[in-house]
């Protein structure tokens, strides 16, 4: 069999077998391994071609900051949860900077199957948990900026990452104050002042721009990576008895998504937006909404005295190929809500006291260095 | 609407016949029609009369695709699922070696995507078999990849009971 065809096969295969694969064959590993192999994947991969259900969650271990742990929601049947080992406190400790030992390691997004994990004030981490490969950056925190969201892209122009930094005040009148960091430079650069407030969660990469709500408005922000401008992309119609208390951005299949829940009704009201046509107002669809009935008590009751625990917190993780189902993360379970028979599995319970959440779609991408120990 | 119909030669001679828009979805055969205009069929000596027979199922299902009805769109995807459900192994590997001859770009893309979802929950001896490969690592260098491999993952315990307790 050719080569060509080969490649056509192996290039669909999600990142985690591939490395497996590895071990199949000289010739195979050669291939894995190649840059222009690794770039075809790369692009099946953000066309959504091929691998199926690439997701995989990963969190950072709040009480020992040297573990990340990494899961994988297509072998989530069998339960099992890789736990990838990084030295970051090491490093951290290094830096001589443990003043800051206050601020644990957290996600400030991901990209292209990368984690960018802010270690320190001084330092990022680019991560390939498939590869197992990183890079480290030196960094300057911006002073006077502590509370900030932050957004993690790629721009193919420049064919560098770049850190978006967007730090809104208290008062609320004031606009947020907006830095760019284009990785291995030394500075922030600022960009303009915008009239959003955006919540603390990395921002979502979709379409080659980073989305946030701004949760004064309930729209949708977006910031193109390679143009470095913001923007408002229009919104669906939530229902409008509805007040909704917390909406996020999420990804199916690259597209944008709106996920609108209202705690205090239980869960009554969960619905999924999904953006069928990208800027295209008119392609907003309701894709569903979640009966909170069919949620296992459990989850939405405290397990000791079996009262409502309405104010639990609740996220969106992501959502499966052809709409099958979508990852949901209350308090501490990782659940997986079947939207064909509207039931509600247990994937995964984090035992440990977590920093930090975000998905990744694994890539192939070798960073300098191989993880130690 | 009159059609022309193209006439197809396997390797073992064997005549199919297609609507020429069915045709030519194979850049192959399009090209072939439009340089050599050949009269006795197009010849296709790569290609067995079992797997062209397969080809031709394929190539008159997808003459008209549907640009924006998803009714359609659904029923051509449930009919591909089907269409390579009963293949065999080799036959599927034949189909795409003659996909990548003809140049359908539908049909390579299905059948490497099946044998691709065939492979992801396979082990690497099984794959070596699919792909009637020898395995040519020396055990020093297998040893160095087990080696590798240790250090950089654990399993951790899956939460086995709460996973029961909540399907109901």
């Amino acid at each position: 069999m050719c080569e060509d065809v080969i490649i056509g096969i192996l290039s669909r295969l999600p990142a985690k077998t591939l490395f497996r694969f590895k071990s199949v064959c000289k010739s195979w590993r050669t291939l894995i391994e190649k840059p222009s192999f690794v770039q075809e994947h790369l692009e099946r991969l953000q066309r959504g071609e091929g691998n199926t259900r690439p997701n995989n969650i990963v969190f950072l271990d709040y009480n020992n900051d040297s573990r990340l742990y990494s899961l994988d929601i297509e072998s989530s049947l069998s339960l099992s949860c890789d736990e990838v080992e990084v030295e970051l406190t090491e490093k951290v400790r290094n830096c001589n900077d443990l003043r800051f030992s206050l601020l644990t390691p957290y996600f400030l997004g991901s990209c292209n199957g990368l984690l960018c994990i802010k270690v320190s004030y001084k330092r990022i981490c680019l991560l390939n948990p498939c590869t197992r490969t990183y890079t480290n950056f030196e960094y300057k925190h911006p002073q006077n900026m502590l509370f900030s969201s932050f957004g993690f892209g790629y721009d193919a122009k420049i064919k560098d990452y770049k850190l978006v930094m967007i730090t809104t005040r208290n008062n609320s009148n004031s606009a947020s104050k907006i830095k760019v960091l284009t990785l291995g430079t030394d500075a922030w650069r600022n960009l303009s002042d915008v009239p959003y407030r955006v919540g603390l969660g990395p921002g979502k990469l979709i379409n080659g721009a980073l989305h946030w709500i701004d949760h004064e408005t309930n729209q949708v922000i977006c910031f193109n990576v390679e143009e470095e401008e913001f923007k408002v992309v229009s919104r669906p119609v939530y229902n409008a008895a509805c007040v909704f208390v917390s909406v996020e951005v999420a990804e199916l299949e690259g597209c944008l998504v709106v996920v609108c829940h209202h705690p205090s009704r239980k869960y009554r009201d969960v619905e999924v937006w999904v953006m069928k046509e990208y800027g295209l107002e008119d392609s907003w669809t309701k894709v569903f909404s979640i009966d909170p009935n069919t949620l296992p008590p459990l989850l939405i009751k405290n397990e000791n005295t079996g009262v409502f625990r309405p104010n639990c917190s609740m996220t969106a993780l992501c959502i499966l190929k052809n709409n099958e189902g979508v990852v949901l993360l209350i308090d501490r379970d990782i659940v997986l809500y079947n939207l064909k028979s509207n039931m509600c599995r247990y994937i995964h319970r984090i035992a440990i006291n977590f920093s930090s959440i975000v998905t990744y779609k694994g890539s192939l991408i070798n960073l300098a260095e191989e993880l130690a120990k | 609407m009159s059609t022309k119909k193209i006439t197809l030669l396997s390797s073992d001679n064997e005549l199919f016949t297609v609507d020429e828009e069915a045709a030519n979805q194979s850049l192959t055969i399009k090209h072939l029609i439009e340089d050599t205009e050949p009269e006795n069929g197009v010849p296709l000596p790569q290609v067995h009369s079992k797997i062209l027979a397969k080809v031709t199922e394929y190539l008159i299902k997808h003459a008209n695709e549907p640009d924006n009805d998803a009714a359609a769109k659904e029923e051509l995807k449930n009919w591909d699922d089907k269409f390579l459900e009963k293949v065999n192994h080799e036959t599927l590997f034949d189909l795409i070696l003659a996909a990548n001859y003809l140049d359908i770009k539908g049909l390579l893309d299905l059948t490497c995507q099946t044998v691709a979802d065939l492979m992801n929950g396979m082990s690497v001896v099984e794959v070596r078999k699919l792909f009637n490969i020898v395995n040519d690592f020396t055990p020093e260098d297998e040893a160095e990849v087990r080696k590798r491999r240790k250090r950089g993952t654990k399993t951790i315990g899956p939460s086995n009971d709460q996973a029961n307790q909540s399907n109901h």
